[in-house]
Formats: C-alpha cells, sequence, structure tokens
C-alpha cells in the first residue's frame, strides 16, 4: 500500500498552490465583495488547463482524473470558494454529465470548448418544490418532430447567469417519474424560449453568480438529448456522486486554510498566560487542543478525499464513500470555521477577514448537491442494501 | 541554432536538520532563477533541450522542465569520476555536454544565475563557469532575446544599465554560441506549466540520462592536505570526510544554539 501521492499530482498541487495564491487570493475578497469572478481569471483557469482537470486530453481535458479534480478543488478552495464552486458546478456536475453519458457529436460541441475554458457549464436539476426530493421535479419535455419543447423553471442554478451549456433534466413520461421518465438535454443559453430569471443574494460564495433558469416553449433539437431518452435521473445521480467528492475536497481545501490561519494567529496573537506573562495564544491549552482536534479531523478527511477518488479513478462504485466526503467534510469545515472563528475573538468577525468570509462561505456546503441529512439518508440507504433492507 | 536551458534542482521543503543530518525532504524542483532561463528560451524556441547535472532532484526538476514545455530534458552524469561535485566541475559537464549536443551548430545556452535569498545555499550557479571552458560567450542579467533565426539581440542589465547586445555574423558564418546569465525571478514569476503539460512530463515524457567523461578535474588534494590542523583553542577544522564534517558541523552548531 503506498499512499504517497504520484510525482506528477505533487508537481499539479504544488503549481495549482502557486497559481492560487499568486493569481486569486489577491482579488478573492473583491470576487467576494463584487460578486463575481473576473472573466480574466476564468480565462486563465482555462488556459492552465483547470477547467479540464478530470478530462482525457482528446476532449481538451488535463486528463488528471478525479484525484487531479480534487487536489484543484482543495487548493482553490483554500482562498476562493466562490470560484471553487463555480469549478464545482462547471466540472463536477455540468461538464461531467457530457463526459459521462454524452455522445461524440456533443462531447466536441460541448465538452471540448467546456474544458478548454471557452465556456462554462452547469447543471439544472432543482425546481420549486423538488430540492431534496429531486425525483419530483415537474419541468416537462414533450417531442415536436425534430425538437423537444421544454417548459418550466429551475431554481439555485450555480453558473446560471454565465454558462454556455446548462444540462436540464425534465420529465418526458409523467407516469414513469424519476424511473424511466427523466430525461437529460443540453440547452444553450441562445435557445429560443430560454431565459435566466433572478439572481440570489447568498449569504456566501458571493463570487459565484446563481440564478432562476426558465423554459418557456424553449426548443431544444432531438440531438441534444443527452444520453438515452429516460434516463436523465441516472446521468444525475451518478453526476452527483463526482461532485458531492469535489465538495468534500474543497471543505478540505477550506478548513485547512482555517487551522493555518489559526496556527498565524495563535503564534502572533499575545495573551495573559497562567503566571500573568504576557504569551502567545499559542500557550493556551484550549489553543493547543483546538489544533490537535481539527488536525485530527484533517488528517481523516484527506485520507478519505484521495481514497474516494482513487476509487473513482479505479472505476469502481463509490457513491456511498463520496455521500461519506461531502457530509463528513463540510461537517468538519463548519465546526472548524466556528471553533477557529471564536479563537480569533474580533479578528474573527471582520468583514473581509478570511475566516470572516470562510464562515459564510462554508455554510452552504451542507446543503447544496444535497443536504448533510440527505447524504446520512444515501449513506444508510447503501449500508442497509447490503443486508437486504431496502429503505 | 541549438538552444538549451540549464536546471538547477532544489529542494521544494525547507531544509531541515534531522538527527544531525540534513533532510532535503522527498522532492525537488526548478530554482526560481532556472524557472526564468527556461521561461526566456521557452519564449525564444519551442525546440528547448533541458539539462542538468544528475542528482539529487534532477529527475524532479527536469520533469518540470517537460511540464513547461521543453522539448527533451537530459541528466547529465559523470562517467568516470567519483560521487564528489561542485559549480565548476558540473559546469565542465555541461559544456561538454552541451557541445556534443550542439554539434556544429552555435549554441544558446540560458542558465539561471542561483538566488541565494530564496534558497540559501542551495542554488548552484553554473552559467559564467559553462562558458569559461571553451568557445561561448557569457553575459549575465539578462531579460530579453530575440531572435531572427539566425543571429540574436540581447537586452541584459548591468547594474542600472540595460545593454543589447547584437550578434552581427552573417548568414555565412556560424554563428556565436552564448550562455545567457538570467538572474530576475519575476521573468518565470507568473508564467507555470498547464495542467495537463504536468500529467504529460510524467505519463509520456522522459528524463533522458547523458553520460560525459571528464576524469582530468576530478578533485586530487583532499581539504586535511591544505593547511596543518591548527593547535591552539578556538578555531576547529574538521578534517573528517565530507559528510561526517557536515554533520559535525550541525551537531556544533545546534550544542551552540545557532541553528
Ligand atoms: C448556493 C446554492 C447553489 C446551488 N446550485 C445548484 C445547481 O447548480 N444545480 C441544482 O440543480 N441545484 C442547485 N442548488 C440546489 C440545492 O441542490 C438544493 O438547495 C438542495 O438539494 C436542498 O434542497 P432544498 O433547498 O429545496 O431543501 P429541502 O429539500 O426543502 O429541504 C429542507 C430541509 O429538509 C430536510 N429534508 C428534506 N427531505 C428530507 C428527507 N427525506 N429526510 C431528511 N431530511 C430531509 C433537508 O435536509 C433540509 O434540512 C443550489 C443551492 C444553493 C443554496
Amino acid at each position: 500500500m503506498d499512499f504517497t501521492l504520484p510525482k506528477e499530482y505533487q508537481m499539479l498541487q504544488r503549481t495549482l498552490r502557486e497559481f492560487v495564491e499568486s493569481e486569486l487570493a489577491p482579488v478573492a475578497r473583491d470576487t467576494d465583495r463584487l460578486e463575481r469572478q473576473t472573466d480574466a481569471n476564468i480565462r486563465k483557469l482555462g488556459q492552465m488547463g483547470m477547467l479540464g482537470m478530470p478530462f482525457p486530453q482528446k476532449y481538451g481535458g488535463a486528463g488528471a482524473g478525479e484525484l487531479g479534480y480534487c487536489l484543484l478543488m482543495e487548493e482553490v478552495s483554500r482562498v476562493d470558494s466562490s470560484t471553487c464552486t463555480i469549478i464545482g458546478a462547471h466540472i463536477g456536475i455540468g461538464a461531467m454529465t457530457i463526459y459521462l453519458d454524452g455522445n461524440e457529436e456533443q462531447k466536441q460541441k460541448y465538452l471540448v470548448p467546456a474544458a478548454r475554458g471557452e465556456m462554462l457549464a452547469a447543471f439544472a436539476l432543482t425546481e420549486p418544490g423538488a430540492g431534496s426530493d429531486a425525483a419530483s421535479i415537474r419541468t416537462t419535455a414533450v417531442r415536436k418532430g425534430d425538437e423537444y419543447i421544454l417548459n418550466g423553471s429551475k431554481i439555485w442554478i450555480t453558473n446560471g447567469p454565465t454558462a454556455g451549456v446548462l444540462t436540464v433534466f425534465a420529465v418526458t413520461d409523467k407516469a414513469l417519474g424519476a424511473r424511466g421518465g427523466v430525461t437529460a438535454f443540453l440547452v444553450e443559453p441562445t435557445f429560443e424560449g430560454f431565459s435566466v430569471g433572478k439572481l440570489y443574494d447568498k449569504m456566501g460564495i458571493r463570487g459565484s453568480g446563481t440564478a432562476e433558469i426558465i423554459m418557456q416553449d424553449c426548443r431544444v433539437p432531438k440531438q441534444n438529448v443527452l444520453g438515452k431518452v429516460g434516463l436523465g435521473f441516472v446521468t444525475a445521480m451518478k453526476t452527483l456522486d463526482g461532485g458531492r467528492l469535489g465538495l468534500g475536497a474543497g471543505s478540505l481545501g477550506g478548513a485547512s486554510a482555517a487551522l493555518d490561519d489559526l496556527i498565524a494567529y495563535a503564534k502572533r496573537k499575545l495573551a495573559c498566560g497562567p503566571h500573568g506573562r504576557m504569551e502567545a495564544l499559542a500557550h493556551q491549552q484550549y489553543v493547543q487542543w483546538a489544533v490537535a482536534d481539527i488536525a485530527a479531523d484533517l488528517y481523516a478527511l484527506r485520507q478519505m478525499v484521495y481514497h474516494c477518488a482513487w476509487l473513482c479513478d479505479r472505476g469502481e462504485k463509490f457513491s456511498q464513500q463520496s455521500a461519506i466526503v461531502k457530509m463528513f467534510g463540510s461537517d468538519i469545515a463548519g465546526r472548524t470555521i466556528e471553533r477557529v472563528q471564536q479563537i480569533m475573538g474580533q479578528d474573527g468577525v471582520m468583514v473581509g477577514s478570511n475566516i470572516e468570509r470562510g464562515m459564510r462561505d462554508e455554510r452552504i456546503s451542507r446543503i447544496f448537491e444535497g443536504t448533510n441529512e440527505i447524504q446520512r439518508t444515501v449513506i444508510a440507504g447503501e449500508i442497509f442494501k447490503q443486508v437486504g433492507i431496502r429503505l | 541554432m541549438k538552444v538549451f536551458a540549464i536546471i538547477t534542482p532544489i529542494p521544494v521543503e525547507r531544509v531541515r536538520v534531522v538527527g544531525g543530518q540534513l533532510d532535503f525532504g522527498a522532492a525537488g524542483r526548478i530554482d526560481p532563477t532556472s524557472r526564468a532561463a527556461l521561461v526566456l528560451a521557452l519564449g525564444l524556441s519551442d525546440d528547448v533541450t533541458a539539462l542538468a547535472v544528475a542528482g539529487l532532484f534532477s529527475d524532479d526538476a527536469l520533469h518540470e522542465a517537460l511540464a513547461y514545455g521543453a522539448k527533451r530534458a537530459i541528466a547529465i552524469d559523470n562517467a568516470d569520476a567519483g560521487k564528489v561535485s561542485d559549480s565548476l566541475f558540473d559546469a565542465h559537464l555541461l559544456n561538454k555536454a552541451i557541445h556534443e549536443l550542439a554539434g556544429d551548430e552555435a549554441a544558446v545556452v540560458f542558465c539561471g544565475t542561483g538566488d541565494d535569498s530564496l534558497s540559501p545555499g542551495v542554488s548552484n550557479p553554473v552559467g559564467a563557469a559553462i562558458a569559461g571552458p571553451t568557445y561561448m560567450e557569457y553575459i549575465g542579467g539578462v531579460e530579453s532575446v530575440k531572435t531572427d533565426g539566425h543571429r540574436l539581440t540581447i537586452n541584459a542589465r548591468q547594474g542600472d544599465t540595460l545593454l543589447t547586445l547584437k550578434d552581427e555574423s552573417d548568414e555565412n558564418t556560424p554563428g556565436v554560441s552564448w550562455v545567457l546569465g538570467v538572474s530576475d525571478v519575476a521573468i518565470g514569476a507568473h508564467t507555470l506549466p498547464g495542467a495537463g503539460g504536468i500529467i504529460n512530463a510524467y505519463r509520456e515524457g522522459t528524463v533522458e540520462t547523458m553520460s560525459v567523461g571528464i576524469k582530468e578535474i576530478e578533485p586530487k588534494i583532499t581539504l586535511n592536505q591544505l593547511a596543518p590542523a591548527p593547535k591552539r583553542e578556538g578555531p576547529e577544522l574538521l578534517t573528517d570526510p565530507p559528510t561526517e564534517a557536515a554533520a559535525a558541523l550541525v551537531e556544533m552548531l545546534r550544542a551552540r544554539a545557532v541553528i
């Protein structure tokens, strides 16, 4: 058993860190404050091959697989969760649907430019009344000649305002519902009947655009059916497996950055010690224990993330593991940031500080791509399935 | 014209003293001035050969050069001598290798001059010494280089002055071979290898090895022959073989809380 990252991934990790620190960190605060990542940075991410990280090079990707994607999410979220969210929606759930189930023509038309960063991708499943219960979506798609006519709206769609292609899930057979009646479509924002609705004003990841998208008699060519008619829900679920792993990697990065901040703070900040002397906060036992607890959590999470990526890259089933990574990772990131913020006192609540932004950003990771309650349901479901009980 | 970039490897981690031994960590990378040199080389030609003297981390650093876009990466091995090596020795090896690889063509060799503030005592500048033994011209402080396909125009900063050098040789005469020293780390600072380049550097790229023989400059004298050991208190001459002497020095410095 060899747990060392292969050399190419070590170099990738180093390069990512250098890129992120030199290009994203200096503008991370503005990305949050101005509520958008700059086109220039998206372009740079594309030029570096990051927006196609896991995909094969023949489709414009870097060929770095899920492990490369996890390293990317980890490093980016160390400094900027907004950009991490843009990347997650673009690669992890948007373009990934095309890679997993697209035909060759669709891959050339949509995956290649998406992987090169020439356009962003998005994943549109959630609807009013169909969040956790994604199987009850109501958007319809009706075949009319060589086209499908889509009607309905999707809410909370990351990259909704900026994507060049969106994977939209719609009901093609109401009677069958999620079991054979949902189909995935590749929708371009220029298609007739497509529009972007309201933009959401979120507490965190404010630099990533989230919007409602509306399809009113939206005309989608039949060639844009992604995968097989009726199997869209399968596409959505298997895509979310990888997406959740990426979110776990993002939580790892966010929590690691919080620990780094805590260590630096504990070294710098003076407080009155037990003998009445001013000494670095690091000498306080409650700070030491916090550092130790967080380090232990991160050690466990890092192993989980890389192991789950390894399972995925070997082509093994990893639904249960990715749900664990997403749930455990986002829970850990939440409690880490909360604890660090408490130790940092007033410095931790200053608007614009990394920890204040981190606190707002990370909150959402326990909600999207399936709330942590839903992850627990998925995990328990997988476990009980093995003993013959279907939940 | 054959374009080369000399790659000096440095450790990724900060060098630490562990149990009285220097621990360089598990991985290496290109030193920042070598990276600047490589970036200038790649700006001049898309057929750059990266060269490093074989040793600790040369494989890592040469793979990194491939990731940046070097066409070939070659670790130069000393076919004859033992493991002892220093800057001058490395320069001789590289000079010989360049000579062999360039053949009749003029060579343009980009070489980082090392930045002691970034990698104290570790980077190993060899620039001028490479040019030294034979037919090449050396200039340091190089900031940019252009070519019309045959002749070079070199901009180099010497103190406060920006010099422009033009190779005036005509089409019928062989161009001058240059060693160009690069010390401005800002040149490579915003250039990073792409993700795909990194993956390919390991999965498809190979670091070649080339053996070059130079017996004659093998060090012939050992340190303790230079001077008799002083009898008096105070400065102490370490007469052990180099590895033990270094370990003893580390112990002494630690005992005196210098490190
Ligand atoms: C910032 C952001 C970005 C998003 N981006 C996208 C996107 O790009 N594409 C997309 O399709 N969607 C996106 N979403 C939607 C997201 O996936 C949903 O918000 C999420 O699935 C939860 O759905 P909901 O908000 O409707 O909560 P609900 O489903 O209404 O749940 C409310 C509460 O009830 C709990 N609950 C619900 N059902 C169960 C159950 N069966 N058992 C136990 N507890 C349960 C939930 O855990 C939660 O606590 C995004 C959301 C946010 C906030």
